[in-house]
């Protein structure tokens, strides 16, 4: 998927606060990629709501076994993006008592060309988002 | 945590009575599940005022369905006793998760 070997990982702690910046440094690496506009604001607002997703599903009776974190990865290739978001918790294991609006799924649906969610083993889950980067 | 990458993350609340029955609530900031909280603090504070909220969301920079959300819950609960919530300056950005979510519907967006 990498054609231009341009990478953004990051791992922060799995909590509201630190939501904002991932956004902000993604934010900054499209920047340094020249994706700007409506291109970048779709992809900014699918990688809140996946990371929101973390902070309000995939830890929820965590126990142990680590700190819980969100990890994300970006790749550029020429003409797509790639946006990876992960968890090592139970991903996105319903809860009746959610504390959203159940829209985040549906909003990262809208704003992505793919979207494909797969379980990681041993636990975890990823989002994999790909976004066509067309003209503003 | 770095000021520069959580620099506007932290939205600011102004509310200024604008008519008789209309409390203006001025955003600046980012909304999302990080700055919820406050921004349902800000409306319940304005609820406490006026049955016609008036959110001006000029500045607003970025939000998300967690913060609809909470917009939505106020909108509902205003117009459980005959008032409402109004949207008023909205940027492009804010219009664009409004109307995918159809959340206009519910919330009374001014031109």
């Amino acid at each position: 998927m990498n054609g231009g070997g341009v990478d953004l990982e990051l791992t922060v702690a799995a909590t509201a606060e630190n939501i904002p910046l991932l956004r902000h440094a993604v934010s900054g690496f499209l920047d340094g990629i020249a994706i700007t506009g409506d291109n970048a604001s779709d992809v900014l607002l699918a990688v809140t709501e996946a990371c929101t997703n973390v902070v309000q599903h995939a830890y929820r009776d965590h126990e142990g076994e680590g700190e819980p974190q969100i990890e994300l990865t970006a790749d550029r290739s020429d003409e797509m993006l790639l946006i990876a978001v992960r968890d090592l918790g139970h991903g996105f294991a319903p809860r009746v008592d959610s504390p959203g609006l159940g829209l985040g799924l549906p909003v990262i649906a809208a704003l992505t060309r793919t979207v494909e969610i797969r379980p990681l083993s041993p636990s975890g889950t990823e989002v994999l988002m790909t976004f066509a980067l067309g003209q503003d | 945590m770095d000021d520069d990458l959580t620099r506007g993350a932290r939205p600011q609340f102004q509310q200024r009575r604008v008519e008789e029955s209309v409390l203006l609530l001025s955003v600046d900031g980012e909304l999302d599940i990080g700055s919820a909280d406050a921004l349902r603090a800000a409306l319940d504070a304005a609820e406490r005022e006026s049955d016609i909220v008036r959110l001006d969301t000029q500045d607003v920079q970025f939000l998300d369905s967690s913060a609809l959300g909470v917009l939505l819950a106020s909108a509902q609960r205003l117009a459980a006793r005959g008032g409402r919530l109004e949207l008023t300056n909205v940027s492009p950005a804010v219009r664009r998760i409004l109307d995918m979510t159809l959340i206009a519907r519910t919330v009374h967006v001014i031109p």
